[in-house]
């Protein structure tokens, strides 16, 4: 087994294992003066539940170190003009053609456009003290599932939610990470899932493996996507009228094809 | 039998559902109460205002702990109690049982989330489901609530409303004329009496970019409030870490009751308590003690009324072997390995 330290304090779990240390930190959402900090600085709207304090990070001896957080997430969703015109909620025409008709069409003033679904492609914030040590495309590397499928020890596992909101009940944006640190390994899935009712699932997966005793940390994106109507017919019928599945990542994450993914590879200096 | 509301009022307060056969008359009673009641409910002061509870009972007990029981105070509860805490069926059957024995004294307004399109995707419905093993109560709540009012104006002061304020909408009296008895519509002004929001950078109403639904700003408040003879609106609707929030010079106030929401926010929370001058004191509040550790399984615990059976937790609840294959494997189904095994610790633990 190896040695490994458990850290515990207020609000902050985690483990030193090998030469690393990896830290979750938990504590509220923001009070209204940070959010109305973070809104300035963003210029978009800030997701309801904002825990723009919380964080995952994995630090390295040799000075490289991954944070993952909220509001550097936050300020990769689009913004350009046309980013609010993507994915419009389901009822969207009807609501704006009634509208016409009550001769509301005077209203034209729109919220600034940006991605309301809080779409974003962040996979981490390198926070590594030597700039050299940066992630790049590789071909000849994976994640090794086949390690990862063993039932070994779990000497930390935590999750933990950045941000997640609502869209005011037309479905859910939500980014989590998850972490699990094996005698050999560690892996953390940073994961944005989500669902527009009646429209569309998303899933952006960021997945992080390292096996302890190589110098290699391996980085794997993926996009999955498919619309509602597809996703909601592979409930079981058994399901009868319960939706819940759809809420449950997981489950969606099997049903959904994959668009889209890339591996990247870290090179440990010499610690 | 003869429906003896105290002993319904007793025994949930202990914790104890109702019987299914007992929810049904109890709604049905309240349907026809409601049915009376305007689309603009007048009250006077001395009142205490609640906002959303989303189902965490445990913190609605530690409310009436706080801010008196029944009908000591006089409470007005602005909507959304139902969905993401785990426990909507004893928050509404309290409430409904509330109202029914105190129906002067005990107001309703009619959330967003009280709503069947709603509830069927956050939980109400699911929660039904398990501790009754049928969507029975779920059917007799949603009933009930195309009954709720959409408005309190309090004292002919205050206007009180779950979301905000409608382009459509500029006098009470055009909230009186509604047709409120149906399902939340989309658009219209009754989808944004519960829907809109306030936007403190803003003066006019602006449309959000999800496509639908309005953000309302300073001059909007500051016409509706002249134009109706008011000097306040009060609303809910928006989770905020202070537990209220009181934004354009003092004409709005929003409160929000659920503290610790969702079980991990840590936010606070509060009730407003309007005194007979129109003084108004937040009176803020931490979760109770049971809200800081939920425990999901007294949740499906059965909790069952006399009638009640054991099997509703039963279908799908299962984990299976912790990597039971079910065909998937390899390329890009490789993490979807253990989907489906959506229970067990160790399938949580083994996330790939």
């Amino acid at each position: 087994m190896a040695m490994h330290t458990l850290i515990k304090e207020k609000g902050i779990s985690g483990i030193n294992v090998h030469d690393w240390t990896v830290l979750s930190h938990k504590t509220s959402i923001l009070n209204s003066q940070e959010i109305d900090n973070a809104t300035n600085e963003l210029g978009i709207p800030i997701p309801e539940m904002i825990f723009g304090n919380n964080f995952l990070s994995i630090e390295h001896k040799s000075g490289f170190k991954l944070e993952f957080k909220a509001l550097p997430a936050l300020a990769m969703v689009d913004q350009s003009s046309k980013s609010s015109d993507l994915i419009k909620v389901s009822y969207a025409r009807e609501w704006f053609e009634k509208r016409s008709m009550a001769n509301q069409e005077h209203i034209t003033d729109v919220v600034k456009p940006y991605d309301w679904t809080y779409s974003t492609k962040y996979n981490g914030t390198n926070l590594s003290t030597d700039k050299s040590l940066v992630f790049s495309p590789t071909t000849s590397e994976s994640i090794d599932i086949e390690q990862l499928k063993k039932p070994d020890p779990i000497l930390f596992y935590d999750e933990n939610i950045l941000f997640e909101d609502e869209l005011a009940d037309n479905g859910t944006a939500v980014l989590t990470t998850k972490v699990r640190v094996m005698p050999s390994c560690f892996f953390i899935l940073l994961r944005f899932f989500l669902r527009v009712d009646d429209v569309l699932f998303r899933i952006y997966d960021t997945r992080i493996y390292h096996r302890f005793g190589t110098n290699t940390v391996i980085r794997e994106c993926s996009t999955r996507e498919s619309s509602y109507r597809e996703t909601r017919s592979r409930i079981p019928r058994s399901k009868g009228g319960d939706l819940s599945l759809l809420l449950d990542s997981n489950w969606v994450s099997s049903q959904l094809p994959e668009k889209e993914s890339q591996v990247e590879v870290l090179t440990l200096s010499q610690a | 039998m003869v429906l003896d509301l105290d002993a319904c009022i007793d025994s949930l307060f202990k914790r104890q559902l109702l019987a299914e056969s007992v929810i049904r008359e109890i709604c049905e009673k309240t349907k026809e109460l409601l049915m009376s009641e305007s689309n603009v409910v007048h009250v006077s002061a001395p009142v205490t205002v609640v906002g959303d509870i989303h189902g965490q009972f445990y913190d609605l007990l530690e409310i009436f702990k706080i801010g008196g029981y029944c009908p000591d105070t006089n409470y007005l509860f602005l909507g959304d109690y139902v969905d993401r805490g785990l426990y909507s069926v004893e928050t509404m059957s309290i409430l409904t049982c509330l109202k029914l024995r105190y129906p002067d004294r005990v107001q309703l307004v009619r959330g967003n989330h009280e709503s069947r399109a709603v509830t069927q995707t956050y939980g109400f419905y699911t929660e039904c489901m398990k501790k009754y093993g049928s969507a029975q109560v779920w059917h007799y709540f949603t009933d009930l609530f195309d009954y709720l009012t959409l408005s309190v104006v309090i004292d002919n002061m205050i206007f009180c409303v779950h979301g905000g304020l409608s382009p459509s909408i500029h006098t009470i009296d055009q909230i009186k004329v509604m047709d409120r008895f149906k399902e939340i519509p989309h658009e219209g002004p009754m989808a944004d009496l519960v829907w809109s929001d306030p936007d403190p950078g803003r003066e006019e109403f602006a449309v959000s970019p999800r496509g639908a639904g309005y953000t309302f700003g300073s001059l909007v408040v500051e016409k509706f409030l002249h134009e109706n003879g008011m000097d306040h609106i009060l609303r809910a609707h928006q989770l905020c870490m202070e537990g209220f929030q009181v934004l354009f010079d003092d004409q709005l106030s929003t409160v929000w009751s659920a503290p610790n929401y969702c079980y991990r926010c840590g936010n606070l929370a509060s009730i407003l308590e309007v005194g007979i001058h129109g003084e108004r004191h937040f009176n803020v509040f931490e979760a109770a003690p049971e809200n800081e550790r939920p425990s999901p399984t007294e949740a499906q615990r059965s909790l069952f009324g006399s009638n009640g059976n054991g099997t509703g937790t039963g279908g799908g609840l299962n984990g299976g072997g912790m990597f039971a294959g079910n065909g998937m494997n390899g390329g890009s189904m490789a993490y979807a390995a253990l989907a489906g095994l959506d229970s067990g610790q160790d399938a949580i633990h083994y996330f790939l």
